[in-house]
């Protein structure tokens, strides 16, 4: 299946929070959807969901204007509400029973999410009583219920700790392995980029980014080289190539210098520069960006 | 269509399952057998006292002093009507001393023909000696002048009463005899909307509240979720008043002997067939239109305490109806009532009191009827598009106006 978003905008009492947004999703793969808080992912999340109407723009499923009741769509709010004072197993029937499925059906599903999350021993407890990170599980429980096609999962991670986060990214592999068709957001970077094919970073309301995550990464990371020196610490080696190599933008991380080559240098010509100036070379190796470093370089070149 | 029932199902067992309703119908129940039960406690107590033989006049005459300062009214003349054991004074002081030491409650001076002082410690509320000392002295009176115009007081008893029959034939209806299930139905139908009303308001609002809304709307249509959750509360309310009401049967049938016959007459002459097909349309109609109404005004507030300032105006709105339906029960031709039984608001209450206690054409039933449920189904409509509408605006309370402008100024709204 392929999931199309194409130029959604949308205001709110005049003011426009959604400008054009598109990307598309295609199946067996997870899209994250990234960007800070208040960048408009959650709004987006609602007018794909119906919950809001978009001003302009189409939601295509395979060509066909897709509308959420018609297909098996599991969704996670970024508000997170089930029913405090109903019984776990009570209310995850209900839900997938309004979602199509059978009694027994719904039984089935709702007990079988219940165990994986390893909550089995609450399934006739009342959701209040439950720890928050527990009644997080159960919304998630709740929108995978019924086997859907199609998975949305606004800002999952938040609120579980690791041991849990783990569980939610098996769960995701798996659905992803199952070919099913994944959205999630969030703005913790470290925890999408494990597990995550495409994504799009949106902005005030504006895509960003959008695309492979693995060529975005080789895009950006393009004539770009990661250098250690085992005889100059970092800094170091960094004031001396900064006054004696000429073509190139230095930059850093904790793990290594970050060298851009610019006006046309090639990777020989700052290899044939090091040797030249006699640096010993600990790594010598292209720069492929974190997730993070993406963001924050995408994000602030948009601020600036 | 189908998810309606599954949201009534769900919602209808979450409102059977609340221990707070469980508890409320037992109390409820309790309630009604010890107020049915009322006239056996009476009847109990009242048996204690009636042991106690009393004189003619039903008062006891040892209680009582008199004396006489008119020769006109003799001491003897008195006990003609109170006895011969009378306590009899001569002396004014001896008789306030009396009064004063408790020996006698009340003392009576009969200072001439047309005065009478009464001496008293400690007034009752209610004292009807005063009175038949008047009444004596009135007759006293009364058969002296007969007798000074050569009649006989006696001969003159007997003629003035003369014993009279009256066989009624009441061709419409029968106000006397309707009016105390008419009270009692109304106070239930009060009863049964107030209650379940806030029920549905609340059950609407919890649900943004505590943020389900989203998943729910996202899961099924808001039409299904409203009109399921509408008759969930409405059957739960009917099947709680009918356990109650249940238990008012069985503790008049238990204490039924004890029942004056009048009441038993009036509870159930005035109940005829069609007056109970009636009473059972309009309240079903009426229910549903302000459970619809209550459901509306629910949706407005996103959090369950906003609750209660919201639904006031229906509250006052149905207290108006009741105050119609009140006067009708007193006056049910009355120009208001009349009104009262075709507007839908105040006409689940008016049109059975109408029907009840008068004769009310078919014709003006059917247009009240269909204009009741053109209203239930426009506000279960507006109840629909609010409760959709309330899910994109978290957080300020919605007003009603402002959202009949939304819903009608741009239909952004799906359902």
């Amino acid at each position: 299946m392929l999931l199309e978003v194409k130029g959604i905008n949308k205001s709110f009492s005049g003011k426009q929070i959604l400008h054009d947004v598109s990307f598309t999703v295609t199946s067996g793969k997870a899209m994250g959807f990234l960007g800070r808080n208040g960048a408009g992912k959650t709004t987006t999340i609602r007018t794909l969901m119906d919950v809001f109407k978009a001003d302009s723009g189409v939601f295509l499923l395979d060509g066909k204007q897709f509308i959420p009741t018609h297909y098996r769509v599991g969704y996670l709010p970024e508000e997170r509400g089930l029913y405090g004072k109903e019984k776990i197993l009570n209310q995850l029937i209900y839900f997938a029973t309004l979602r199509g499925a059978t009694h027994k059906e719904a039984k089935t599903s709702a007990e079988y999410w219940i165990e994986r999350f390893d909550l089995s021993y609450a399934k006739n407890h009342k959701l209040e009583t439950l720890s928050k990170g527990n009644q997080q599980k159960i919304q998630i429980a709740q929108s995978l219920l019924n086997d859907p096609e199609i998975v949305i999962l606004d800002e999952p991670f938040s609120g579980l700790d690791p041991v849990n986060s783990q569980i939610l990214k098996d769960v995701i592999v798996e659905l992803i392995e199952k070919g099913k068709l994944v959205i999630f957001s969030s703005h913790q970077m470290n925890y999408v980029e494990e597990f995550c094919d495409e994504i799009t970073l949106i902005d005030k309301g504006k895509v960003i980014l959008s695309g492979n995550l693995k060529q975005i990464k080789a895009e950006i990371g393009r004539q770009r080289l990661r250098l250690k020196s085992s005889n100059y610490n970092q800094d170091e080696l960094r004031q001396y190539l900064n006054t004696n190599v000429k073509d190139i933008e230095v930059s850093q991380d904790k793990q290594s210098l970050i060298i851009e080559c610019l006006n046309g240098k090639t990777k020989h010509d700052l290899l044939d520069d090091i040797v030249k100036n006699k640096i010993e070379i600990d790594l010598f190796t292209h720069y492929e960006p974190s997730l993070n470093d993406i963001f924050v370089t995408k994000v602030g070149e948009d601020h600036a | 269509m189908h998810n309606v029932f599954k949201v009534f199902k769900f919602e209808l067992l979450s409102i059977l399952n609340k221990k707070s309703v469980q508890v409320t119908t037992l109390i409820m129940c309790v309630v009604v057998l010890l107020a049915t039960s009322i006239p056996t406690v009476m009847e109990m107590f009242s048996n204690d006292e009636s042991s106690d033989p009393d004189n003619e006049v039903g008062m006891n005459m040892d209680d009582l002093g008199f004396m006489s300062k008119s020769d006109l009214v003799s001491i003897e003349s008195l006990t003609i009507y109170f006895g011969d054991d009378l306590n009899v004074y001569t002396d004014e002081k001896a008789l306030r001393d009396d009064v004063v030491n408790g020996v006698i409650n009340n003392g009576y001076i009969i200072e001439d023909t047309q005065t009478i002082r009464s001496i008293v410690q400690n007034k009752d509320m209610y004292s009807s000696t005063d009175q038949m000392m008047i009444s004596v002295l009135q007759r006293i009176q009364r058969d002296k002048s007969f007798v000074e115009l050569g009649i006989d007081p006696m001969v003159v008893d007997t003629l003035s009463n003369t014993p009279i029959t009256l066989h009624e034939e009441v061709l419409g209806k029968d106000a006397q005899s309707s009016f105390l299930i008419s009270y009692i139905l109304m106070f239930a139908v009060y009863m049964l909307v107030i209650m379940y009303g806030s029920f549905v308001s609340t059950s609407v609002a919890r649900e943004k509240d505590n943020r389900t809304m989203e998943i729910l709307i996202t899961s099924t249509q808001p039409s299904a979720l409203i009109i399921g959750k509408v008759l969930a509360n409405a059957i739960g309310g009917l099947a709680q008043f009918s356990v109650i009401l249940a238990a008012g049967f069985i503790g008049y049938f238990i204490n039924q002997s004890n029942y004056p016959e009048f009441i038993s007459q009036m509870l159930f002459t005035g109940l005829s067939w069609d007056s109970v097909a009636i009473f059972l349309i309009f309240t079903a109609i009426g229910y549903l239109l302000y459970l619809f109404l209550y459901a509306s005004l629910g949706s407005l507030v996103s959090k369950v305490e906003d609750v209660g300032t919201s639904v006031t105006p229906i509250t006052l709105l149905f207290m108006v109806a009741y105050l119609i339906a009140s006067v009708g029960i007193q006056a049910p031709t009355n120009i208001f009532v009349k009104i009262g039984s075709y507007v839908p608001f105040t006409a689940i209450l008016a049109m059975p009191i109408r029907y009840f206690l008068t004769s009310v054409p078919l014709i003006e039933l059917l247009i009240s009827m269909t204009l009741m449920i053109l209203t239930s189904l426009g506000l279960a409509f507006l109840s629909i598009k609010i409760y959709r509408l309330g899910s994109l605006s978290y957080g300020n309370k919605l007003g009603f106006i402002k959202a009949l402008k939304l819903i009608f100024a741009k239909d952004n709204i799906d359902l």
